[in-house]
């Protein structure tokens, strides 16, 4: 794998919902290994774009490519298998479930036996179940969650959810991992640790990530490289410091304060 | 008068029936975003009202059916302020079953009441509905008349009460949003209460003019007239006024002309109204008029 | 000779050492093998009981409490079913009476003797070539897996499309309009079904050790699908099918396993009680039929397959109790008392008896401890 070959590549992205453009032709390649950041005011349409990639919405125009291959309009369990895993802005558990059980979750799709083998159930289906809950339980005691393992989701702190529902993303073997506002909901100290745990995660797990943030501050401590967008259209990219600089992306932001004072 | 004509005219009084009864599925719908199970059985109930007022007190047939349409506009009140408000911020599925419960409840009612019971029951239809009237050269009968125009009277009333007043601004401003509206100050029970008693006065109209048109009452009556007219309500697009008045009028019509032109498949009529709904919901389940509801991610 | 002879007390000793370290040795691992597997052992004991149970009440039970009991089983297998797609998936269907309906009168065609089948269809000779069968009652669970086969293929033209497409409230009014439709169907195709009037004698093959055999096996596939990875997927639809979708799992496909599995539960059940009643209408299987499954999922917790066992006992239990009132008192007021206790349990008691857990040895276990810790 050459680190420098792209992974994912969007093209012209757009995105109407009637007649309103959330994201108009959006255009972005991401390399393997990176650690890219795409920040926004809120509505600006990161989410959209994320949508878009996973495939919960058919962009209305462009196409999204992944290693190389056209995933424009693939349903999203498809994409999902492909590599590309996802956590969501609104933390989405599965709240009556335990926090392993979540994780197992990801790996079904991988499972081999078929409906029967589980009714009977044959060897095969036993030794699965037990491979299933062995590398769960390795994964959560990876994102320092083996604690936890056994209780509801919807009872962990927000925390702690968070960290679930990136352990869940993580048991899918993804190659590209799509963060939504990871550290949405948190205060500084925990946005901080957050970021060193996605550094840490990302080491491990040899991960590409693309992480939507909406305040600027968390994602300038980690990703080399920014991506700012505003209204649907991509108006500046480069490191944090060229970020922090640029006129246009300056303007978006206080725009977004002065409707906020 | 050419027999089309006549199953055209036989279309549009039954399609208006189901307009009337469609608007009570559609209003509620837009507002808590739940299928009313038990409007059918609301609809039936104004029949039986009017039965007891008219046979067993023996008031006069007006003020009878006034009382009615009273009466099970504010059954339709009571029965969300009891069973469905405490479950408004429950899954919506649990409003759905609670209204399937609530369904079976009103249907069964009337079996256990005295006088009504399980087996039919005659309908007082009014002279006015029987008298054959003469325009010009057009024998007709007053039923074909009075029923359809009665129900687009109540239905022009609809569209100006939620069109033109203040409390339809209301119940308009809530289906889009309700949320918003609520922080915006707006009382939301009560909006939904008017709703629930408009709801069930015109499926109360509905009701009573049904009997004029098929005088027998029978306590299961609102069940397959409810399902037609929830078709109506997703054929026009469910949440749209003008859609469900627009389904409802179809859907009679196409009722009215399967039935003619295929007499030998008479028996499966409801049939083809649930495969309209099935392939409606299928296919477009936006229905004619709606906006689609997008899912948010 | 002389030396065995002179040793026989130590060597006696020795043998009988040895003995006891061996029964010591069986002993510690009969208890290891009780310790890891005894809800394993309950479970085949009371399998056991109810074997013993069946084939004595089959002949010693009172006729009104074997017919009860019957009901319940029959109840309970269609609301196992019922509450897979429900509950546990989260997919509400409002079709179950279909289903029931087309394994009900599959599985009557198949069994009903050909004289009978002479006195049924008068008017119109029955079609080929149901004219030509009458499985004998050592084959009836030939004519219930028939049926149960039809209700599955039924439940496919159905529910490829609606649940592909529908979910919600949607999805159920889609699937109790296709419930109505095969009703309709059946009702209008007098070759087939004898339209409104019905078949009658029935043969009975329909007993305790087919109902409760056949739950036993239902419950039994119900309870390792719930517990194993397909379940884990099913409960992560219904939790958020988005997420679930996010993750790789493909949504339809698992709603659709669901959702045979409810078919062909119903189908079977259907099946079962038309061998049951003798006499089977259209009018049988309409929707007050998957009203009773709702009522029945929904007293013992959308979701639970034990509480679904338990609902489908307790609503026969009730429904027979209550026969003379409505027969003697006021007819009509069984059904009253069956919407306000689904409107209740709707806003008093969502959860259920056993909202979507199930029942363990483990966790009778701490319900008694809990008991024994209050009673004291």
């Amino acid at each position: 794998m050459v680190q420098d070959s792209v992974i994912l590549s969007l093209q012209n992205l757009t995105m109407r919902f009637g007649g309103l453009v959330a994201v108009r032709e959006f255009s972005m390649d991401i390399r393997y290994g990176e650690l890219v950041g795409l920040i926004g005011p809120n509505g600006a349409g990161k989410t959209t774009i994320f949508n878009m990639i996973t495939g919960h919405y058919v962009p209305s125009e462009g196409r999204v490519l992944f290693e190389g291959r056209d995933i424009t309009g693939l349903p999203p369990w498809k994409i999902a298998r492909l590599g590309i895993a996802r956590t969501f802005q609104n933390i989405r558990l599965c709240r009556e479930m335990t926090a392993l059980e979540n994780v197992l979750i990801s790996f079904h799709p991988r499972v081999r036996s078929t409906v029967f083998d589980a009714l009977l159930p044959t060897p095969r289906y036993v030794r699965e179940e037990r491979w299933m809950r062995e590398r769960g339980l390795e994964l959560l005691a990876a994102v320092g969650l083996e604690r936890w393992a056994h209780f509801r989701a919807g009872a962990l702190p927000y925390g702690l959810q968070r960290r679930v529902e990136i352990a869940r993303a993580l048991a899918t073997q993804p190659k590209l991992l799509l963060l939504d506002e990871p550290a949405a909901g948190m205060n500084p100290q925990e946005a901080q640790d957050l970021m060193g745990f996605i550094l840490k995660i990302r080491e491990t797990f040899g991960l590409t990530i693309f992480l939507i943030e909406h305040v600027m501050q968390v994602v300038m401590g980690i990703c080399p490289r920014i991506r700012v967008i505003d209204f649907g259209v991509s108006i500046a990219e480069g490191t944090p410091e060229e970020i922090k600089r640029h006129p246009k992306v300056i303007e978006a932001y206080l725009g977004e304060e002065a409707l906020r004072a | 008068m050419s027999i089309f004509l006549q199953q055209l005219l036989n279309g549009f009084t039954l399609g208006s029936l189901y307009a009337l009864i469609a608007i009570g599925y559609t209003l509620v719908y837009g507002i808590l975003r739940f299928i009313n199970f038990a409007h059918g059985d609301i609809f039936m109930f104004a029949g039986y009202w009017l039965f007891y007022w008219f046979f067993i007190f023996q008031l006069p047939w007006w003020l009878a059916a006034l009382l009615a349409v009273a009466l099970t506009a504010g059954m339709g009140v009571v029965i969300e302020r009891v069973a469905y408000r405490p479950l408004r911020h429950a899954p919506r599925i649990s409003l759905f079953i609670t209204a399937m419960g609530v369904s079976f409840l009103l249907g069964n009612t009337i079996i256990v009441l005295p006088w009504a019971g399980g087996r039919q029951k005659p309908f007082p239809t009014p002279a006015f509905m029987t008298q054959v009237y003469t325009v010009g050269t057009v024998r007709i009968q007053g039923v074909t008349l009075w029923v359809p125009l009665i129900a687009a009277a109540c239905l022009l009333a609809l569209l100006f009460l939620v069109y033109r007043t203040k409390v339809g601004r209301a119940m308009r401003a809530i289906a889009t949003d309700i949320e918003t509206t609520a922080l915006m100050g707006a009382d939301i029970n009560r909006v939904i209460s008017y709703t629930f008693l408009v709801g069930s006065a015109l499926a109360a109209v509905g009701g009573i003019l049904w009997g004029c048109r098929y005088p027998r009452l029978q306590w299961d009556m609102g069940v397959l007239p409810g399902l037609r007219s929830f078709t109506a309500a997703v054929v026009g697009g469910i949440g749209n006024i003008v859609g469900a008045m627009l389904g409802g009028y179809l859907l009679g019509l196409a009722e009215i002309l399967f039935v003619a032109f295929l007499p030998h498949l008479s028996g499966l009529r409801d049939a083809f109204v649930f495969g309209v709904l099935i392939l409606f919901l299928l296919f477009k389940p936006t229905g004619i008029l709606g906006k689609p509801l997008k899912e948010k991610v | 000779m002389r030396a065995w002879a002179r040793n026989w007390p130590v060597r006696l000793r020795a043998w009988a050492r040895g003995l006891l370290a061996v029964l010591r040795a069986w002993g510690r691992d009969l208890l290891a093998v009780l310790r890891a597997y005894w809800r394993f052992f309950l479970t085949g004991l009371v399998l056991a009981g109810l074997f013993a149970f069946v084939s004595w009440g089959e002949k010693g039970l009172d006729r009104f409490i074997w017919r009860v009991l019957n009901f319940g089983a029959i109840y309970a297998i269609a609301a196992v079913g019922y509450t897979v797609i429900n509950g546990v998936t989260g997919q509400f269907s409002l079709g179950a009476h279909g289903f029931m309906l087309l394994g009900a009168y599959l599985t009557t065609l198949l069994i009903l003797p050909l004289h009978q089948k002479e006195m049924v269809w008068i008017l119109r000779p029955l079609v080929w070539p149901f004219n030509r069968i009458a499985l004998p009652g050592s084959m009836f669970i030939l004519a219930l897996l028939a049926g149960g086969v039809a209700a599955v293929l039924a439940a496919v033209v159905v529910g490829i499309p609606a649940l592909r497409a529908l979910r919600g409230d949607y999805l159920a009014i889609a699937t109790l309009g296709f419930g109505e439709i095969l009703f309709l169907l059946v009702a209008n195709l007098p070759q087939l079904t004898n339209g409104a009037m019905g078949i009658k004698g029935i043969p009975p093959y329909t007993n305790l050790w087919w109902t409760f055999g056949i739950l036993v096996v239902v419950v039994y596939a119900a309870v390792r699908l719930k517990n194993s990875s397909f379940g884990r997927a099913l409960r992560a639809i219904r939790e958020d099918e988005l997420a679930a979708e996010s993750m790789g799992i493909n949504v339809f496909r698992h709603k659709l396993l669901a959702f045979l599995f409810s078919a062909f539960c119903a189908g079977l059940a259907g099946g079962l009680m038309a061998a049951l009643i003798g006499t089977i209408t259209p009018d049988l299987f309409r929707f007050f039929m998957t009203f009773y499954l709702l009522l029945i999922i929904v007293l013992g917790g959308m979701g639970s397959i034990s509480g679904a066992v338990v609902g489908g006992f307790i609503f026969a239990t009730i429904f027979e109790a209550l026969r003379f009132v409505d027969t003697a008192v006021v007819p009509g007021m069984r059904m009253v008392v069956f919407a306000l206790l689904l409107i209740a349990s709707m806003l008093f008691f969502r959860r259920g008896l056993f909202g979507q857990e199930e029942f363990t040895w483990a966790g009778l276990g701490r319900a008694g401890r809990w008991v024994w810790s209050k009673i004291r």
